[in-house]
């Protein structure tokens, strides 16, 4: 083999293969330590779909949550050298992401202006369900509901609802997120599972069946 | 299969679920994990018995079907996931260039209020850089070489004269010799090619590779068929960037290379 042939100084396509092997805290570790933006694009290959879904139970539009999480991915990239390794990956997203969604739904001015994106959004919902099989058409009604009943919830309860109950984070990482203790998450936690129980059993009591017989019993 | 009895559920190996007890536990405390909580919801949302006695004990349960999953790397998820995702790559390329432009003009407007909110303003942005590229009005350097990337890639007849025209004037494409070409080394890419083949590169900007010494390969490249993108040299073009998108590629800080070679086979 020759020696004083071409170095392979670089390649992008070995260094993403590379990449998909690593974890999510390695991803920003590169993204912090290297500006290293094929990192940026693979937390966006894995974290998108997720993202998305999380940012569309706060905003309730499809689009806007594209927007949110769009502007999430850029904030992750130019704060990269905030990130502190003693948080958990997906702590440090949920938090850019949440807080841009709250800060979006804030950021509305008229009721008509909120409730256009939620018809649109069901109407969206209603005209797709020929396409979908029986297990997205599941759960795509699982997620109208939640849409629906959760409108009944303030900002806070509803992200915190929707990291704790639904995404599964520890209550330290919801307080990370939301930016409170974790005793604030404690009690919205209850006032949001207190509310969304009592909506469910008043709007669609066939899934409250067994916590109201129970209730009778 | 597993049956019901009233709110625990067995199944034919004897395991129970109280989710009755499960759900109060849960109810009472819902900040702290509950053993065997998240083992339980996990079957349940594999066995309908155990689904439907869980949404007995606690109806809020039905929400966990929401949990979405991290998918890793870009292959895997479905056609319309791979798009979504690919979509989401292109506009954060966007807004980060816009936002770089935008930063660039809030020093001009330094004092000016702002009332747009968090999301909408980079947005705003993306789309103003957009329109401005669109009629030709935006012409920062990076977006010159981009363009005289793009220039090199139309014109394949001239393409090497093109391509060396950006490299230093000491370096000569012809006088490199092809059988300084190392083939395990070029192509560690794909380490089942031997020569320059268009199998060995499928794709286009993605298998962009930077090499150094790359003149040699240059004209490998162009005797087997293939199409030399671009030439540069590191020293005077510092960025290089994404031939189909216009986004950054790689800052190149490394001075060992001497030249940056860019490699696209024929389609």
């Amino acid at each position: 083999m020759s020696t004083t042939g071409p170095r392979l100084a670089y390649s992008r396509a070995r260094h993403r293969e590379t990449l998909r092997e690593i974890s999510d805290k390695e991803l920003l570790l590169a993204l912090r330590d290297h500006a290293d933006e094929s990192a940026l694009d693979e937390l966006i290959g894995r974290k998108t779909k997720a993202l998305v879904a999380a940012a569309e139970r706060i905003v309730h539009d499809r689009e806007e949550a594209r927007d949110i999480v769009q502007v999430g991915f850029l904030r992750l990239w130019e704060h990269r050298d905030r990130y502190d390794e003693r948080w958990s990956a997906n702590t440090w997203i949920y938090r850019i992401v949440t807080n841009l969604a709250i800060d979006q739904l804030r950021s509305r001015q008229s009721r008509q202006k909120q409730d256009e994106p939620l018809r649109l959004y069901t109407q969206s919902k209603l005209d797709n369900r020929a396409q979908r099989d029986r297990a997205d058409l599941q759960r795509e009604e699982i997620d109208g509901i939640f849409q629906e009943l959760s409108t009944a919830l303030t900002d806070k309860q509803r992200a915190v609802f929707l990291l704790r109950e639904i995404e599964g984070m520890p209550s330290k990482e919801v307080a990370a997120i939301v930016g409170c203790r974790e005793s604030t998450v404690r009690n919205h936690l209850f006032n949001a599972r207190k509310i969304l129980r009592r909506e469910l059993q008043a709007r669609y009591p066939e899934y409250a069946r067994g916590r109201r017989s129970e209730a009778e019993g | 299969m597993s049956w019901r009895d009233g709110s625990v559920v067995r199944s034919p190996k004897g395991d129970a679920i109280d989710w009755r007890g499960l759900a109060a536990r849960h109810d009472a405390a819902p900040h702290v994990e509950v053993d065997g909580l998240a083992a339980a919801l996990a079957r349940a949302a594999v066995d309908p018995d155990a689904r439907r006695a869980a949404l007995d004990a606690d109806p809020l349960f039905l929400f966990r079907d929401l949990a979405e999953a991290d998918t890793r790397g870009p292959v895997g998820g479905s056609a319309e996931d791979d798009a979504e995702v690919h979509a989401m790559r292109r506009a954060v390329a966007d807004l980060r260039r816009a936002s770089e432009i935008a930063r660039a003009s809030d020093r001009d407007d330094a004092g000016r209020g702002d009332e747009t909110s968090r999301v909408a303003r980079p947005l705003r942005a993306a789309a103003a850089v957009a329109g401005l590229a669109a009629v030709g009005w935006l012409a920062s350097p990076e977006s010159q070489r981009t363009q005289e990337l793009r220039d090199a890639a139309e014109r394949p007849s001239s393409l090497v004269a093109e391509a060396a025209s950006l490299a230093p004037a000491s370096l000569s494409l012809a006088a490199s010799s092809d059988a300084t070409l190392a083939p395990s080394v070029a192509f560690a890419e794909n380490p089942a090619a031997t020569s320059l083949e268009a199998a060995a590169w499928p794709d286009t900007v993605d298998t962009a590779a930077i090499f150094a010494d790359g003149a040699a390969l240059a004209s490998q490249a162009v005797a087997a068929g293939g199409t030399v993108l671009a030439v540069v040299d590191p020293a005077t073009v510092p960025l290089v960037e994404d031939l189909s998108s216009g986004r950054p590629l790689m800052q190149v800080e490394d001075d060992a290379l001497s030249l940056v070679v860019l490699v696209q086979n024929d389609p």
